[in-house]
């Protein structure tokens, strides 16, 4: 049964901000949320250098649909689904590699890795005509590459990607600045599996009220180990600021978020001013996560891909980035910046992770019918044409999520 | 000092031991100065190149230990249970005098305490690894690396915010 409204599930007005707890837990609502959300929407499918040669190909999802990301000795990047058009087998189930073709495990048939059919087995006992309408592979209908970013649509219509960035794109040249050649590169993927709905990690990665509770002990931690900077906590709501936009789209931005050591933080920042000037190199190290709804979180050093499992189980998969154009010492310290905060056993991600787990057990109590999304939300400014702007510790991105959610879900336009 | 396998067996339950029974800053002087402990991804990677499971010198220990053991941190509310089982042990002493290279299985068995329906909690995890440890004699044996190759080390993983 879908829902016919999402309507109902969001109570917004000026001084109220309300979701109906059941968006965590009702199984349906999480079909519905493949159907209409990731299966209609932008969504982010991988890195260009992961696939930086010819042949190189990795697999993925989009929702819960398997796709490959392939690049062809033409240097096209093609978006196929997974599936042999003969039978529906599996075509490739490696994580990633490098090959001309893929031929399928069942009965043979063979494609290019830009999807061509190329070859049906045995094929005297089809008649003549057959498979002249099959084109290969099928392709996922619309495909972008943004800043070395690669997204996908598995709808033939709907907006521009750039339509769909909106505001959020000027923060999404921010980060990939963060090279002083606009370049980086992809690592093997930190990888998650949680407890827990998928929003709960859209919402947080934008969350700036959290980190002085749910963080504490990571950061009393850093601040006890001797020959470490010692940061306050407290002052942490004091700083930054958030924007949310109309697509669902986020920016938590808190100076000093990634915590390099100094003298290598003044020779990476030397390195950016060289390339950019000094203004803008402080808009770029300011310290952005940035949600891009629905599957997507940039940070400072990491692309954190959201994969949705079921309703109450995720799977996160975070890139490290190293970046180009700087000294290898400053991408030595960045991984390492990384690997104590965010790595599959980071500090800071283990907190984070039992407390979506805790959501979710919690979130049981149907009684409990609604959420509260309120904070900040008299003050917020507008940021037009599409965005709004709170302190740090408001709720406005979390909102901007919602009011994004529902209208997708409900299948009507802003 | 050459390191026998009766020496190398008891220095590794013994390592099991401390961890077994949360004597974290004990398990922490087992490490040289400079010594490693790493969970890598991808096996023979450079840890200081590329992403790790884990990979923390003396002073990452020391303040993921201080997280353990006198913080609220909350992944380890209630505080895992394990048992680490060592088998499989294999020693290799080195060119140089006081340097030992000891291979060994390891299983841990994981649980937190509390009710199932509360998740992460009431249910028994196990992870598998083949180990490499390095070994230095500085006044006694010593830790100079330890390696832990998980079997499902490139697959997406739970909590662990234990030891294994």
């Amino acid at each position: 049964m879908q829902h016919n409204s999402y309507r109902h599930l969001l109570i917004d007005t000026p001084a109220t901000f309300k979701i109906r707890t059941k968006i965590y837990t009702d199984p349906q609502i999480f079909e519905d949320e493949l159907l209409r959300i990731f299966e209609k929407v932008w969504v982010y499918v991988a890195h260009e250098s992961e696939i930086a040669q010819p042949g190189d190909y990795r697999t993925a999802y989009i929702g819960r649909q398997p796709i490959i990301v392939s690049r062809s000795e033409d240097n096209q990047i093609h978006v196929l689904l997974n599936v042999c058009r003969h039978r529906g087998n599996t075509i490739c189930r490696e994580e990633r590699g490098n090959s001309s073709f893929f031929r399928c495990s069942y009965h043979g048939w063979s494609y290019k890795n830009s999807g061509a059919l190329v070859g049906i087995s045995q094929r005297n006992r089809y008649s003549d005509d057959f498979g002249k309408d099959i084109e290969g592979l099928i392709r996922v209908p619309r495909v972008t590459v943004y800043r070395g970013l690669i997204f996908a649509s598995l709808s033939e219509k709907g907006e521009s990607f750039e339509e769909y960035l909106g505001g959020v794109k000027k923060y999404v040249d921010l980060w990939a600045d963060l090279s002083p050649e606009g370049k980086i590169r992809v690592l093997r993927p930190h990888k998650i599996k949680c407890s827990g709905n998928w929003k709960f990690h859209a919402e947080n990665g934008v969350d700036g009220y959290h980190p002085r509770f749910v963080h504490e002990s990571a950061f009393n931690s850093r601040a006890q180990a001797k020959g470490f900077t010692v940061r306050d906590s407290s002052g942490m709501q004091d700083v930054g600021c958030l924007r949310g936009f109309d697509r669902g789209h986020g920016v938590l931005e808190r100076p000093g978020m990634s915590q390099l050591d100094t003298s290598v933080f003044k020779d990476y920042m030397d390195c950016l001013a060289a390339r950019y000037g000094a203004e803008r190199s402080q808009e770029i190290v300011a310290g952005h996560n940035i949600l891009i709804f629905p599957n997507v979180i940039l940070m400072d050093s990491n692309i954190r891909v959201i994969q949705p499992i079921s309703f109450d189980t995720t799977e996160v998969y975070s890139f490290y980035t190293a970046l180009e154009g700087v000294p290898d010492y400053i991408n030595k310290e960045r991984l390492r910046d990384l690997q104590w905060r965010l790595s599959t056993t980071g500090m800071i991600l283990e907190d984070d992770l039992e407390i979506f787990a805790a959501n979710q057990s919690a979130l049981q109590a149907s009684g409990m019918e609604w959420l509260q999304l309120a904070r900040g939300m008299e003050g917020e400014v507008p940021l037009p044409p599409d965005g709004r702007m709170g302190q740090i510790a408001d709720e406005t991105t979390q909102r901007a999520i919602y009011r994004a959610w529902v209208r997708l879900m409900d299948g009507t336009e802003s | 000092m050459t390191l026998t396998p009766q020496e190398a067996e008891g220095f590794l339950y013994r390592e099991a031991r401390l961890l077994d029974q949360r004597h974290f800053e004990e398990w922490l002087d087992l490490f040289t100065k400079d010594g490693i402990y790493w969970i890598p991804i991808v096996d023979d990677t450079d840890p200081e190149q590329e992403p790790s499971i884990l990979y923390d010198d003396s002073a990452l220990r020391a303040q993921r230990i201080f997280q353990l053991l006198h913080q609220p941190h909350y992944a380890q509310m209630p505080p895992s249970r394990t048992v680490h089982v060592i088998s499989n042990v294999e020693v290799e002493n080195g060119d140089r005098e006081g340097d030992a290279l000891v291979r060994c299985t390891l299983v841990v068995v994981e649980i937190r305490p509390g009710h199932s329906q509360q998740f992460g909690l009431g249910k028994q995890n196990s992870f598998a690894g083949h180990c490499e440890y390095r070994l230095r004699d500085e006044r006694g044996w010593h830790i100079a690396l330890k390696k832990v190759l998980l079997i499902d080390r490139d697959l997406p993983m739970p909590n662990l915010s234990f030891i294994l």
